[in-house]
């Protein structure tokens, strides 16, 4: 019983925690504007990530972007993108995870594609999970 | 005169007829290898593996659009075992979905056989996409499912799942059809859950009664996903209840809470492990009945092609208490009553199509 008692508690932390990063994640993205994001993005690519704060600005830039990418993804009628993965590099975003229906996959591309400061979108997604 | 007539008719239809698009597409997977299990009854024992990491199946879905953004839909999904042939549940041609509906702007309704609201999230923050087959990796089917039937989809249900945003929600009902009864055989449930960036959250509720109204299973579920880098971490709590059939019995109630991970280190590699903890108590509504069970899995899938992949799996099993004598349990691993543990290693190959 007190075993039980701690692995709940234990769970409970593990989830507030969650929580919390996911809160800290709203206000980080809420900051991020396109244009702070593509000149980022630019700079990066032009040094080369040859300093270390051309490294973590680069860095940032491209978990802002990946942010914008799964928050389009989430609002993207007829996709359920719960399962995708996201990861940006300097403009390329690359796809994987999986999704349930054939058909969304080209719906994620097509939403990853239109987000601001998208310059190419690789597709890696599979279809697995339970018939939703 | 009537050819006239005619050919204006048609013209008038055709261009109608163009804009109805619709779709019907073939998908399906199958899988098949080795399993070695200990602590059976009599033993080791080793044996074919029926894809343990998927459901074996096959499918058609289809869609017509109607315009104006709505869509007739269908699907018909049947399992079946990779190393028989035979029918993942007997009778049942369509087991994994058989239901039709329409989709549009104010979201999906859908009839027939099909995951319940509950399942629908519970699919959807499981580190491998609610499809495993066997308890010793899917431990949440056990209060996921239909209690009552042990079927993992809802006969007889109306579906609706809605999107707004970041934002779905939904809510599903089964009606049990049952005379004079409003209770026998129904499910009731509902969903909502939110995605915000590499975030999601939600919760799942749903309410079963048995046949004859008798027992009533409940389950409320709150979890969630986060993806950090090429990984995704799941973490779940649920709160299930199964009330007993005779008044001086206990109602059984476990708490469990579960984490897991998965990872794509490079586009051919994929690992997923994962460990729910079930706290139980009045297990088989029995006054003595408390126990616990530890369920964990690690997993590591690689994949020749998009489509085709190899995979190797270690399971294992731990119970203690009443756990260890649990006929539910017992029965769907298979193992020797009052076993300790029971651990299982598969190695297979799968292709999607």
């Amino acid at each position: 019983m007190k075993r039980s008692t701690r692995i709940s508690c234990i769970a409970a932390v593990a989830m507030l925690t969650a929580l919390g990063n996911c809160a800290s994640a709203q206000s980080t993205a809420a900051t991020a504007t396109p244009s702070s994001a593509t000149r980022a993005n630019t700079a990066a690519s032009d040094a080369k990530a040859d300093t270390k704060a051309d490294t973590k600005a680069a860095r940032t830039a491209n978990r802002k972007l990946a942010h914008r990418v799964e928050n389009a993804l989430a609002r993207t009628r007829g996709l359920n993108s719960a399962r995708i993965i996201v990861t940006a590099r300097n403009g390329r975003i690359t796809l994987s995870g999986a999704v349930n229906y054939n058909e969304q996959i080209a719906l994620a591309v097509e939403a990853a594609r239109e987000v601001d400061g998208v310059t190419d979108v690789e597709n890696r997604i599979r279809v697995t999970g339970a018939s939703l | 005169m009537n050819k006239i007539v005619l050919a204006a008719l048609v013209g008038g239809l055709s261009p109608c007829l163009a804009h109805a698009q619709s779709s019907v597409a073939l998908y399906g997977d199958i899988g098949g290898g080795v399993r070695w299990v200990n602590h059976q009854q009599g033993g080791s024992a080793l044996g074919f593996n029926n894809n343990i990491l998927a459901v074996n199946r096959f499918g058609i879905y289809g869609k017509e659009d109607l315009g104006n953004g709505l869509a007739a839909i269908f699907k018909l999904e049947s399992g079946f075992n990779s190393g028989t042939g035979a029918l993942k549940n007997a009778g049942a041609l369509f087991s994994q979905a058989a239901f039709v509906g329409l989709s549009g702007d104010f979201g999906r309704l859908t009839f027939g056989r099909q995951v319940s609201a509950s399942e629908y999230f519970a699919t959807l923050v499981d580190p491998i996409g609610g499809q495993g087959q066997s308890l010793a990796i899917e431990p949440n089917a056990l209060y996921f499912i239909d209690y009552f039937t042990n079927d993992t989809r809802f006969n007889n249900t109306i579906s609706y799942i809605g999107h707004a945003g970041g934002l779905r929600f939904g809510a599903s009902y089964s009606p049990g059809g049952v005379a004079g009864n409003l209770r026998a055989g129904t499910n009731v449930s509902a969903t909502a859950m939110y995605q915000w960036g590499p975030a999601l959250g939600g919760f799942g509720y749903q309410k079963t009664w048995n046949a004859a109204a008798t027992q009533w299973a409940q389950t409320f579920h709150a979890g969630g996903s986060l993806q950090l880098g090429p990984a995704r971490l799941y973490m779940n709590y649920a709160d299930f209840s199964v009330s007993a059939a005779t008044q001086d019995a206990p109602t059984r109630r476990d708490h469990i809470p579960s984490m897991g991970v998965m990872v794509i280190p490079t586009p051919a590699l994929q690992f997923t492990a994962a460990a729910y903890y079930d706290s139980a108590r009045h297990l088989a509504n029995a006054k003595d009945g408390s126990g616990h069970k530890i369920a964990t899995y690690v997993m590591a899938e690689y994949y020749l092609s998009k489509r085709t992949e190899l995979y190797a799996e270690v399971d294992y099993n731990g119970f203690s208490g009443a756990y260890r004598t649990d006929a539910l349990n017992i029965g769907a691993l298979g193992m020797r009553s009052g076993a300790s543990s029971t651990t299982g290693v598969s190695l297979g190959l799968m292709t999607r199509f």
